[in-house]
Formats: C-alpha cells, structure tokens, sequence
C-alpha cells in the first residue's frame, strides 16, 4: 500500500498506525506523509507533517492595526482594530486597549478551535482566520510571546 | 446622521441575531435562519458608548450588516 519511492507518500490509516513511530521521525526531516481512511473514500486526506515547518508557513500570517476611535465627544475610550482577524481592544488609554486586544484575541482563538466544523464552514466568513488564530494558540497563553508575535510594539507608544 | 449605541444594546442586538455568548469568554457567535454565521466580541467590562469607527466595523465585519444605519433600523425594530 505504501509507495516508499514517492516524495510524499499516501499511506492506509491502519499501516500508518502500525508505523506510528518512524513515520513521525521521517516527518520531522520534512516529509510529508498523506493518510488515507479506505473505508470512507469519501472525506479529505490528513497529512502528518513537521509543526516546525507548519510553523514557518504561518509566519506570513502577520497582523495590522488600525486605530479607530479615540476619547472625545462620541466615546471615552480608544479602540483599536486587528484587520486580519476582526477583533478590536477597547480602552481608556492605547495601552489598555492593547491589553484588551490581546484578551480577546486569546478568547476568540479559543472559541475558534472548539468549534472548528462552524468555523471552517465554507460559508463561515470568519474561515479566513484560521491560520492567524494558529499562531496565537501556538503562543500558549504566553502574553509577552503574544505582544511580540502580534508586533504589538509598532503600535504601542 | 450619527448613530450611537451603548455595549448593552449591542447585546440585546447579538441574542436578536440568534447568537450566544460563549462560556465566560467575551466572543458571541450564531447562525439565522438565513445561514449567515456570526461572530461577534463584547467585553462585558466596557461602560459607556461604543465608538463610531468600532461600531462601523462591528456592523459590516461582524454582525453583516451593510452599514451602521441598517444596523440601527434593526435595532429599531426590535
């Protein structure tokens, strides 16, 4: 079943089981293995791949900010806005608003991944931020990554 | 014309929409009877008026509405 000489090779689910252990250190070289489930012929393929590697691709998911209110007649507070994603921070300096930006985007990475079959629905508009949320849920909850990671700096006075 | 809105009316506008929060986080999504699906972030914690460029955004990027004012004529009828 398995074709060893192809570059990224298609394996049964069952033989992909049986070989668990070396296939995981041949992905971590940068080889991509394509599981297939021949009982239902009919779903997508799952590839077992490097994270690292996941990783780098991601890393051309950036973000951008646009600053869209400020305190004056109409609100007391700033609010800030990430383009990639739609999530706003809200707050009565920039700084909170930043912090705030980051509470939410943490929560809506959360929310995201809990429900992927919603989310990654083609008719979801939000399907797009699936990539961006991966790179916050890779910060594992580490706020100061995370500032770093969402280039909160650029914007932080 | 300017329309403002407060972040409790924003709320009663989201549970209108058929959405939910989700457990304790501050993001609310859900689906209408027409299929679209929403997701929306409201903090609790805010007090006051929501901004006009954050409340333009909320209307067209969050809830899919086609402008502010579609947004308060919704409200209206509620």
């Amino acid at each position: 079943m398995r074709k060893d000489d192809k570059a990224m090779p298609i394996l049964a689910v069952s033989e992909a089981k049986n070989k668990l252990t070396s296939l995981r250190r041949e992905a971590l070289t940068g080889k991509e293995f394509i599981l297939a489930d021949a009982k239902r012929k009919d779903e997508q393929a799952v590839s077992l791949i490097s994270t690292e590697l996941l990783d780098e691709l991601c890393e051309s998911k950036t973000f951008s900010y646009q600053w869209l209110d400020e305190p004056g007649s109409e609100t007391d507070n700033y609010s800030l806005w990430n383009r990639e994603t739609g999530v706003y921070g809200v707050g009565m300096t920039k700084k909170e608003a930043i912090f705030d930006f980051i509470d939410n985007v943490m929560d809506y990475s959360q929310v995201f991944f809990a429900d992927l079959p919603y989310y990654l629905s083609r008719s979801n508009p939000n399907r797009g931020h699936y990539w961006y949320l991966r790179r916050i849920l890779r910060c594992n909850d580490n706020r100061d990554m995370l500032y770093r990671m969402l280039s909160l700096e650029d914007i932080d006075e | 014309m300017g329309y403002t809105f407060t972040w409790e009316q924003l709320e009663r506008i989201c549970r209108k929409l058929n959405m939910e929060r989700q457990g304790k986080t501050s993001v609310w999504k859900g689906i209408t009877p027409d299929g679209k699906m929403r997701t929306c972030i409201i903090h609790a914690k805010h007090k006051g008026n929501i901004g006009p460029g954050l409340i333009s955004k909320i209307a067209k990027e969050q809830l899919l509405f086609d402008s502010v004012e579609e947004l308060y004529n919704f409200y209206k009828s509620i």
